[in-house]
């Protein structure tokens, strides 16, 4: 009996267990495919079908062809929210991921008491409701009674219109998302920092390198990877903000479209006004300057560079 | 074991039987009757009506459940499209019933009320059932007349010796001297339903009863300019503030009511209940209530309109008849819109009811016992009406966005008015 069960095992590694063999590693990863299929890889494509429809959801779809997108690049509110978004973006990353490299270089001090408490407070921003957070800005900047204009109204200056001026409003959005996302990346990039060998540095000192040859030629290389892994985070989430600006504002867009971005244009389009055939188009057109996007700041930083 | 089984089996069969029999013989007289609004003061008014309302159907056990949902009518609309069931009875606010007109959706799931109004149509102003109107058929009956008129602080008037506006001219004159304080008669903000409703006063229209967009025709063209004009004169002056308007229901406005740096608001009549008491409580007896101001040549309504919910009925529920039956007894008697002022504060539809004492003699505390309902009662009949369109929604935007750089000074008003215009006419081609 025992004999038996020792020569089926062998049929099986050798025979019919040759195929379960390879297909195991596949079922093992299966559950992600699946999902990333039915949950995003589906979607996408109905979405692309569905941009050359016009469609309110309810009744019957009807193929417009491409005419939702020549819609689109005619509308000159949707070249508002554009730029607007670009605006979000660059600031993000010339604002930023410098300043959250800064605070990670002086939370790396280790001259820095009570180096972890520092760390948690600069990560509450990230665990606490958008819209709590955004209502509480919603009061900082109050042109009466916020903190923002107190100082202002002391020294019997004119108030600023936060949210209600054309240009200040993209300045306190963006102060909105400074201050919530810096110490988020801050945290990335002190993983980073602390990863970099102390022998570098050392060595560097022994060759009378100074602290800002140091930051250049070691730890600014050293962290490329971290750079270009938190550039993506901030280009992709800048680019895809919406709950912030739609409750600053609450849900106008700010003072003549001036603080909308792509994705409340987006949401305005599709679900306001159910044309979801078209919003679909806006998805398109946002998915693909997110992929192009991507992929320039991949070949920047010389990922697909291939090692000699 | 199979001893076991069999019991379970059995009790299962029996369980299944007793709860098919009883829902068989209980199906004729048990109906539950649901609603969402977005305003609990709907649900209370609706379910303090309900309970008198059954005593009509002693042979039905009425359940009513009413409730306030979220993003009401995201919620709708998405169960519409996935197929799933809606409430009896649907609160839409105008604002989004153009939502419910896209692609016929209020024609499809709604009842159409217009003959089941049958006479009693005519008891309603004319101004508060066009909001719920496609394609000349009426889909909702609404919650309160939302006339306009100002609200201010007499004792910013009287410390000063001057006398409440009655028209648009003496409004700009008295506001310029109290600009001279820094105060302000009244605000504005770059909303396009609130330029509408200074538009509809002067007798202008941006769509007509066929959904057709006419602000491009000269009359309502030049109307449009008129009071975008007059508007930009009232804040070169000071006698109108700005003010953004994601402020605009916040608690700046009404610290500035409490500092006396703003003398009032021109507002419908929800304004009251919704948002000045709930704020100011603290302000009682320093208000009082008056018509908003007119146009000199005369040619103006008396007041204008903004705002609203119709409530509208879905035609695909079993309980479509008993809903309708609610809410005409709810809404389309005499009686009750008298005691939805009473209740709830929201003023008659019905001209009717404002003969009677209750809503002309009603003194009101928080306006100093002013018999608020007078001012009410003189301007019901000059509701003004106006209509519904598909891209009501595209032209309020854009008019926000011109507005905005209008009130700044970049584009004159001629300037915002076109832009707008040529805005709303690509989006009609787009959307043929």
């Amino acid at each position: 009996m025992f004999q038996a069960a020792v020569a089926r095992g062998r049929e099986a590694r050798e025979g019919g267990g040759f195929h379960q063999h390879r297909l195991a590693p596949y079922a093992f990863i299966s559950p992600f495919y699946l999902l990333f299929g039915f949950f995003f890889l589906a979607p996408s494509l109905i979405a692309l079908v569905l941009s050359l429809f016009r469609w309110d959801g309810i009744n019957d779809p009807r193929f417009v062809f491409a005419r939702n997108y020549g819609r689109l690049v005619s509308d000159k509110v949707f070249a508002q929210a554009a730029t607007n978004t670009a605006v979000y973006a660059i600031a993000s990353l010339f604002i930023v991921i410098p300043l959250a490299l800064v605070l990670a270089v002086l939370l790396n001090a280790k001259s820095l008491r009570f180096s972890s408490v520092w760390r948690a407070m600069y990560f509450t921003p990230i665990v606490t409701s958008t819209v709590a957070i955004t209502l509480v800005f919603q009061i900082l900047y109050d042109r009466d009674v916020g903190l923002l204009n107190a100082p202002l109204i002391y020294l019997g200056l004119e108030p600023i219109h936060w949210l209600g001026d054309r240009s200040w409003v993209k300045v306190a959005i963006i102060i909105l998302i400074t201050w919530r996302s810096t110490g988020l990346l801050s945290i990335y990039f002190l993983a980073g920092l602390q990863s970099i060998p102390e022998e570098l540095y050392e060595a560097a000192s022994i060759d009378g390198a100074s602290t800002l040859q140091k930051l250049f030629r070691i730890t600014i290389p050293m962290l490329r990877p971290i750079i270009l892994f938190v550039s993506i985070i901030v280009l992709l989430s800048s680019i895809q903000i919406f709950d912030e600006i739609q409750i600053l504002t609450n849900g106008s867009g700010g003072p003549a479209n001036a603080s909308m971005s792509v994705v409340q244009y987006l949401y305005v389009r599709g679900f306001t006004r159910l044309r979801l055939g078209f919003a679909s188009a806006v998805g398109t057109v946002l998915f693909a300057t997110v992929f192009i996007l991507s992929l320039i700041q991949l070949q920047w930083y010389g990922v697909f560079r291939k090692e000699d | 074991m199979r001893r076991v089984l069999t019991t379970f089996a059995l009790l299962a069969a029996i369980t299944l039987i007793g709860a098919a029999l009883p829902a068989t013989a209980q199906d004729a007289s048990e109906v539950t009757l649901t609603m969402w609004t977005h305003d609990g003061l709907y649900v209370q008014f609706f379910s303090a009506r309900a309970e008198e309302w059954k005593e009509r159907h002693p042979d039905v056990d009425f359940t009513f459940e009413f409730e306030v949902v979220p993003s009401v009518f995201d919620k709708v609309l998405g169960n519409l499209a996935a197929g799933e069931e809606i409430p009896d009875l649907l609160g839409i606010e105008q604002g989004s019933f153009p939502r419910f007109m896209q692609g016929g959706i209020i024609e499809s799931k709604f009842l159409d009320l217009t003959d089941l109004l049958a006479d009693d149509y005519d008891l309603i102003v004319e101004g508060r059932h066009t909001p719920y109107k496609y394609q000349g058929r009426v889909y909702g009956v609404d919650s309160s007349l939302c006339g306009v008129v100002y609200y201010y602080q007499p004792s910013i008037f009287e410390e000063r010796g001057l006398s409440v506006p009655t028209t648009w001219d003496e409004y700009l004159e008295t506001g310029a001297i109290l600009a001279e304080e820094g105060i302000a008669m009244s605000y504005i903000t770059d909303h396009g339903g609130m330029f509408m409703m200074y538009l509809l006063q002067r007798g202008g229209a941006i769509f007509d009863e066929h959904g057709e967009f006419v602000l491009p025709q000269e009359e309502n063209r030049t109307i449009a300019i008129e009071v975008l004009n007059l508007l930009k004169e009232g804040l070169d002056s000071g006698a109108i503030r700005y003010v953004p308007s994601a402020e605009v229901w916040g608690p700046a406005i009404i610290n500035a009511y409490r500092e006396e740096n703003l003398v009032g608001a021109i507002m419908p009549d929800w304004y009251s209940d919704y948002i000045l008491k709930p704020q100011a409580e603290d302000m009682s007896e320093q208000w009082r209530i008056a018509r908003m101001p007119v146009w000199d040549e005369g040619t103006s309504h008396k007041t204008s309109v903004w705002g609203g919910t119709g409530f509208a009925v879905a035609k695909e529920n079993e309980n479509a008849r008993y809903a309708w039956e609610l809410l005409q007894y709810t809404y389309v008697t005499l009686e009750n819109q008298i005691k939805r002022y009473e209740e709830i504060a929201y003023y008659p539809t019905m001209p009717a009811a404002f003969h009677d004492e209750r809503i002309v003699g009603l003194e009101d505390p928080f306006y100093a016992n002013q018999k608020t309902g007078e001012v009410f009662a003189e301007i019901v009949d000059d509701v003004p009406i106006w209509y519904q369109s598909l891209f009501r929604a595209t032209f309020e935007q854009q008019m926000a966005a011109e507005l905005a750089v209008f009130f700044d000074g970049s584009v004159t008003a001629e300037e915002a008015i076109d832009n707008v215009i040529v805005y709303l006419e690509d989006e009609i081609a787009f959307a043929e």
